[in-house]
């Protein structure tokens, strides 16, 4: 017996997959970047002291999870621009005044678009590693780490999307995402390990949910610092999933006016 | 989550001793914008199954407002409305199909993906899917184009696909707003067709049209809106015969130079019901077939205009528009009564809570 509302979740998946896959530039695009910051940070930065001694890491090496964190922060802040293009041109509403429910389409679209950043963080992953950047994988580790990225994607692209079904255009959500990510991404441990900080750049950086990410993957794939704790987990849980419906109850508004 | 309304025929539905009586039950109906824009004002309207209503009249006149409101898209902000006995939204919109104004494609997927999206949002079967997907691409023609992206098919591609949408699933009521605008002959027939097909089988519909030969033609009934509100209501003969009138134009080469001893003398015509006379063009609404050319050309010669008739037309609903004072589609101007020029009564389409009211006859 098949469940509608399964059916509307895949299908959407597949759709908003297919839409980026019709988009190769986009797409090649959003991996030059993390590239470019890993050659040219990497190497600039190659004899910064990130942690000395016997334990010794590259700096390239401390920079790869932050890189990989970056892609998933960048391409989830995009995630809203699709509903934007939607609402304009009236498909968004026409689907939602189908029967389907809107949990089941921004579902849909969410999870495609925290699947696809997972998958580009692998491919950022495998092309540091093509760089020259080491790894030292604490599989025991790595799912936690993962699932701390894909819950920190599913709620900032909830984010973006309730912020693309509140501005209602591209010029205006552009504003508010640069004005979000820049800040979000320097105040965290992405770049520099915290002890290397200014004191009160310390404390923003330890409050910082992309600094829980990065040194989530860093503990895994390098083994430095400490692994993801359960509270954390559980933090991130409850954000992604209380923006995920604050976005839904902004869109449930968007099916009626 | 959700039923399966494919499996189930709309006749069926509606024959059903829960069914309720109306497809569309309105009562004091009234939508207000932000900034005080009255689209529509407490209108009362209903709409049995099996019935096809088509609704006309200018732009801004509240058509597609009450359309939205009818599919669950607007809220209203005074009076009730029951759709296939419930409210608007979630409970009836498996049973409600809407085809909006605009073609509301996404231009990245095919055809053929959009048609299979749309099916499986509507919670259809999938081999019923498959069968009526196949249908519609037959009959809006669209089978050539099925793996063509819509930003590359043509407007009337897009336009048939659009429509086609609206048909995918078995609906007890069709809100279309003015679905054949972009059609070709050929594919307005297939519309016909379908929402026809549909209307036999049991379900109400509701058409928005700015052709009226096409409204008169394929509707049983008509709604003539205007300034938010339902002017007249009626099966289009009746209309016509109420409110039409034959309708006589003339093309002024040169004006007469006492325009308003024409206007005193055209009015003085027993068969002359209303005249209106601007500096190129004079437009006689008419009793009967009213008085022959000549008599009228005789007038005219007097008064030391000259003229050109080009139409002596009869009662139609365009013609019923004009009787009603309402500005019309086409260019032409309502005239309520002799005497009275055309637009005195302001336009049809959207106004300010705090504008003027319509004095129009009913």
């Amino acid at each position: 017996m098949f469940d509608p509302g399964w059916r509307i979740f895949g299908t959407i998946c597949v759709h908003t997959w297919k839409k980026v896959a019709r988009r190769p530039i986009v797409l090649v695009f959003s991996l030059v970047q993390p590239l470019m910051w890993m050659i040219f940070f990497g190497f600039l930065f190659h004899r910064y002291p990130v942690q000395a001694g016997e334990d010794a890491v590259a700096y390239l090496d401390f920079l790869l999870p932050g890189v990989c964190v970056m892609t998933v922060l960048f391409g989830a802040s995009q995630s809203g621009t699709g509903l934007i293009r939607d609402l304009q041109t009236g498909f968004l509403k026409r689907m939602l005044l189908t029967p389907a429910s809107p949990a089941a389409l921004l579902a849909g679209k969410v999870s495609a678009d925290v699947v696809r950043l997972l998958a580009q963080g692998l491919v950022v992953a495998l092309m540091g590693l093509a760089l020259g950047a080491r790894l030292h994988p604490r599989f025991s580790a790595l799912a936690a780490a993962l699932v701390l990225t894909a819950l920190f994607a599913l709620g900032y692209a909830s984010l973006s999307c309730w912020i693309a079904l509140k501005t209602r255009s591209q010029e205006t959500m552009g504003v508010f995402i640069q004005a979000l990510n820049m800040p979000l991404f320097f105040t965290s441990t992405a770049l520099v390990p915290k002890r290397h900080m200014p004191v009160w750049l310390a404390g923003i950086a330890a409050a910082n949910p992309i600094s829980a990410v990065a040194d989530g993957l860093r503990f895994a794939l390098l083994r430095i610092g400490e692994g993801v704790p359960w509270i954390q987990l559980a933090a991130g849980g409850a954000c992604a999933f209380a923006l995920f419906a604050v976005c839904l109850a902004e869109l449930g508004k968007a099916r009626r006016l | 989550m959700f039923q399966n309304k494919s499996s189930g025929s709309a006749p069926e539905s509606l024959a059903a001793p829960s069914a309720p009586p109306y497809a569309v039950d309105a009562k004091g109906l009234a939508k207000t914008f932000p900034g005080g824009i009255e689209a529509l004002e407490h209108m009362d309207l209903r709409l049995g199954p099996g019935e096809l209503a088509g609704i006309v009249g200018p732009n801004g006149s509240g058509k597609s407002t009450l359309l939205n409101l009818l599919a669950g898209a607007l809220v209203p902000t005074e009076g009730t409305v029951q759709v296939l006995g419930g409210v608007p939204g979630n409970a009836v919109r498996r049973r409600t199909a809407y085809i909006p104004q605009e073609p509301s494609l996404d231009p990245e997927m095919t055809v053929g993906e959009t048609l299979r999206l749309f099916a499986v949002l509507h919670g259809m079967d999938p081999a019923e899917a498959g069968k009526r997907i196949h249908s519609l691409l037959a009959h809006f023609d669209l089978e050539a184009v099925v793996s063509r992206r819509v930003s590359r098919c043509s407007g009337g591609m897009r336009q048939r696909l659009h429509v086609a949408l609206g048909f995918l699933p078995d609906s007890d009521l069709l809100l279309c707003d003015e679905p054949t605008q972009a059609l070709d002959p050929a594919g307005k027939e297939a519309f016909w067709q379908f929402l026809e097909s549909r209307v036999k089988r049991g379900a109400g519909a509701l058409v928005t049209l700015h052709d009226l030969h096409e409204a008169a033609e394929r509707c049983g009934r008509i709604l003539m809106m205007a300034r938010g509100r339902v002017r007249a209501d009626g099966p289009p003969q009746a209309l016509i015969d109420r409110h039409g009138a034959w309708v006589w134009k003339a093309v002024l080469f040169r004006p007469a130079p006492d325009a308003a001893g024409l206007r005193r003398e055209l009015e003085a015509v027993p068969e002359v019901s209303a005249v209106t006379l601007g500096h190129t063009a004079l437009t006689l609404r008419m009793a009967g077939a009213g008085p022959d050319d000549s008599v009228l050309n005789k007038i005219l010669e007097r008064q030391g205009a000259q003229a050109e008739v080009y139409e002596r037309r009869r009662p139609d609903l365009l013609s019923v528009f004009q009787g009603l004072g309402i500005p019309s589609v086409g260019g032409e101007t309502g005239e309520a009564g002799k005497g009275r020029r055309a637009g005195n009564g302001g336009g049809g389409g959207l106004r300010r809570r705090s504008g003027k009211k319509d004095s129009g006859n009913v």
